[in-house]
């Protein structure tokens, strides 16, 4: 089996945010509703106090509360892949809104219009592919809950191209966010395989899920900086 | 006689099944959606009907006075005006099973 999971180090990331524009540009996120946000806060007392950068995403969990949800009314909308991934169907889903009350992370986001990225000044990269030739992770839709899908459209072109051994190390099959970090704070692959290298740096990290309380078992994965909250 | 009596009665029989079961499924209405998109109207949504209405509760009972949780991805949904988010730990106190959250059903 291949579960895919990423880990996020808050002693390396400075907050630049290049993992929020890189998602907002590969997935096209409408303003009102970002798939990737950074959180800062700060911890400590003066004069020893620092700033922790942490940046949020889904947490593709693996008993993930929002499907629950979504189940329960009928709509049936959101599954998890073989990968693990969490997925919305826009055609399935009537815009109740129930998964983006239950989730403990605050992740889906009921996307109200389908805006611009630059609104006012035309259509940007990705933007411009014809509706019908986009991933249905990207044929958006007004009134229907979106989130991260891990850039499932790359996950399934190394489905298509029987490159699964390539997730998380070519471009072509990795996450955007994971790509662009400028100090490496950000790892994607598959933590069955103990040799993997997110699998070796969680272990030597001791990175954690946030908020295990919850009980869902989040696929993501955080190397806290001191003082963090989780 | 007798048996070919019996023959034409089960052949009917035979026939009418499948037509009655298409009756049945054409009577029955379509799965219907528990929810819509106003379920979640601070006034009218079933979702606080339930809780304030029904069970009674309070709006600070669940709508915290400011955002306590920090990692939550929507925290810039919070207006200044409206009650405070809610915070999900408070859900967990009803909606969880022993060994893991099921976030409807699991009140007993």
């Amino acid at each position: 089996m291949t579960k895919l999971v990423r880990l996020i180090d808050q002693n390396r990331c400075m907050g630049c945010q290049a993992c929020v524009s890189a998602c907002a540009v590969e997935n096209y996120f409408t303003p009102d509703a970002p798939w990737n946000v950074m959180v800062e806060y700060e911890v400590g007392t003066y004069p020893a106090v620092k700033r922790v950068y942490n940046t949020m995403n889904c947490m593709h969990c693996e008993q993930p509360s929002c499907k629950a949800a979504c189940d329960a009314v009928g709509a049936k909308a959101i599954s998890k892949n073989q990968f693990g991934v969490v997925l919305v169907d826009y055609d399935k889903c009537i815009g109740c809104g129930y998964c983006a009350a239950v989730c403990p992370y605050g992740v889906p986001q009921l996307n109200k219009s389908v805006a611009e990225l630059y609104p006012g000044q035309g259509k940007s990269g990705a933007e411009t592919i014809p509706y019908k030739d986009r991933h249905p992770t990207h044929r958006k839709k007004a009134k229907v809950v979106e989130k991260c899908t891990f850039c499932a459209h790359k996950l399934d072109r190394a489905v298509t191209d029987g490159k699964v051994d390539r997730i998380g190390k070519d471009q072509a099959y990795t996450p955007s966010c994971d790509l662009v970090c400028p100090v490496q704070a950000r790892m994607f692959g598959d933590i069955d395989d103990p040799n993997s290298d997110v699998s070796m740096r969680i272990k030597a990290t001791g990175a954690v899920q946030l908020k295990k309380q919850f009980g869902t078992g989040p696929q993501v994965y955080y190397a806290l900086a001191e003082g963090a909250k989780s | 006689m007798k048996r070919l009596i019996a023959a034409v009665v089960l052949g009917l029989a035979m026939a009418a099944l499948p037509a009655a079961a298409a009756d049945e499924a054409t009577k029955k209405p379509a799965a219907k959606p528990a929810a819509s998109a106003k379920s979640l109207d601070p006034g009218t949504g079933a979702f606080h009907r339930v809780h304030t209405q029904k069970l009674k509760m309070s709006c600070d009972t669940c709508h915290a006075s400011e955002l306590k949780d920090v990692l939550f991805l929507r925290g810039a949904e919070v207006s200044a005006s409206g009650p405070g988010p809610v915070d999900r730990a408070v859900c967990l106190g009803c909606h969880q099973a022993p060994a893991k959250p099921n976030w409807y059903g699991a009140t007993k």
